[in-house]
């Protein structure tokens, strides 16, 4: 059993059209399905026909985020370590929702919704899938040209219990931890693909979000895209373009028109993608603010307790 | 017309400053030289959540109600990033304010 990626994030908005007006002409998602209540939107740097799914709500919340198998016997499988472990899981059958497959769905401990598929409408690259032109049509223009979602980064009221489940059950592993104060981990930043986080977890209420992070293709694309961000009057953190101490990322945050933070980013370090081979870097709770903003060496504690 | 908003604190200390028609408590406490503690700015994430003591405001696009409606203690709050001034106003915010050092250019042409 094997996660091949962190996918399938699904948002609660409270404004759809004005959510979709971001991620699209401001992110550079496109749509693939819009039908009543809901969007469901496309990455370029992905070939699935959705990464994000934006429902209409009176909240806005992480509703839940997929895990995509590698095989379509793994959901069977995680049926059985998910429900061993306490999870309350049930089956959700292909074709209920536009372009996925069957999907079995479960509660961390953190309390978030977690769905697994393997199949997923494949749409290929926008440039075709034979003999594509490397340089792709200019559909993302005067967008920040996000590329992929990178990760999720999720709240949870007990770090270390959640970072156990990740790794005993869905086979992640920490690059880097924030050691606590009483020893146990504060926070973790952990993969189950070859980089050093799918999911990061920190402290805060069950089944919280703290960002959805998009992957930009360059720390120069990062730059370009908090102008753009400036230019369509989306407020970003107070000095916008920063780095952070863990692994170094050129990284900027800002938040989507529901409330919800979006983190673009340039920089993650490569990992083996499998579990158990590379001990996980440490951070002690005092040079911590120096691992979160590596310029400012201070963190806001806005940053850690307002969430969605 | 310019309303007055007056923010009161934990400690009964309170400052005043005019909110025009139109701009939100945030832009309007920004320009007379406070700083309310504001996260999104979009009313997501309830950083900016505060009492209405008195008067009575308007919303200037949605907000989270997860935010405005505390199920465990049953509270409600406005926040103050979409809260506009249709009357004189006296509002506590949660996570207080501070006086910004800087002298803003946005409160000296007003």
């Amino acid at each position: 059993m094997a996660v091949t990626k962190v996918g399938r994030v699904v948002l609660t908005v409270t404004d759809l059209d004005e959510a979709v007006r971001h991620y699209t002409e401001t992110m550079g998602l496109s749509v693939t399905t819009r039908r009543d209540g809901e969007a469901y939107l496309r990455l370029p740097g992905d070939q699935d026909h959705h990464n994000l799914v934006l429902q209409q709500s009176d909240r806005a919340s992480l509703a839940s985020f997929g895990i995509k198998m590698s095989d379509p016997g793994d959901l069977e499988e995680l049926e059985l370590v998910a429900g061993r472990a306490g999870a309350d899981v049930r089956r959700v059958s292909g074709g209920e929702h536009p372009g996925l497959g069957e999907a079995v769905v479960f509660r961390l401990p953190s309390e978030h919704e977690v769905w697994a598929y393997h199949d997923i409408e494949h749409i290929g690259w926008a440039e075709g899938m034979e003999n594509p032109d490397p340089v792709p049509e200019d559909a993302t223009a005067g967008t920040v040209h996000a590329q992929r979602i990178d990760h999720v980064a999720i709240c949870a009221p007990d770090v270390g219990d959640l970072a156990t489940f990740l790794t005993e059950v869905l086979d992640f592993d920490s690059s880097e931890i924030l050691i606590g104060p009483d020893g146990r981990p504060g926070a973790t930043w952990m993969y189950c693909t070859n980089t050093m986080h799918d999911v990061a977890v920190v402290p805060g209420p069950g089944a919280g979000l703290h960002h959805v992070s998009f992957a930009a293709d360059s720390r120069a694309a990062v730059i370009n895209g908090i102008d753009t961000l400036r230019h369509r009057g989306v407020p970003t953190m107070d000095f916008g373009l920063t780095r952070h101490g863990i692994a170094g990322v050129t990284t900027t945050y800002f938040h989507d028109p529901s409330g919800i933070r979006n983190e673009l980013f340039f920089g993650p370090y490569p990992t083996p993608g499998v579990p158990g081979q590379v001990p996980p870097v440490e951070w002690e709770m005092a040079e911590f603010a120096r691992g979160a903003f590596y310029y400012e060496n201070e963190l806001d504690m806005a940053f850690m307790t307002e969430i969605t | 017309m310019t309303a007055t908003v007056t923010l009161v604190g934990e400690d009964g200390s309170s400052v005043a400053f005019p909110c025009p028609p139109g701009v939100t408590v945030d832009e309007a406490a920004r320009s007379a030289g406070y700083r309310l503690r504001v996260v999104c700015a979009r009313g997501g994430c309830g950083a900016c959540r505060a009492t209405l003591l008195d008067g009575e405001i308007d919303r200037c696009g949605p907000v989270s109600a997860t935010k405005t409606d505390d199920r465990a203690t049953g509270r409600h709050y406005e926040l103050l990033c979409r809260s506009t001034a249709v009357t004189d106003i006296v509002v506590h915010p949660e996570a207080g304010w501070t006086e910004h050092l800087v002298r803003p250019w946005s409160g000296v042409l007003r």
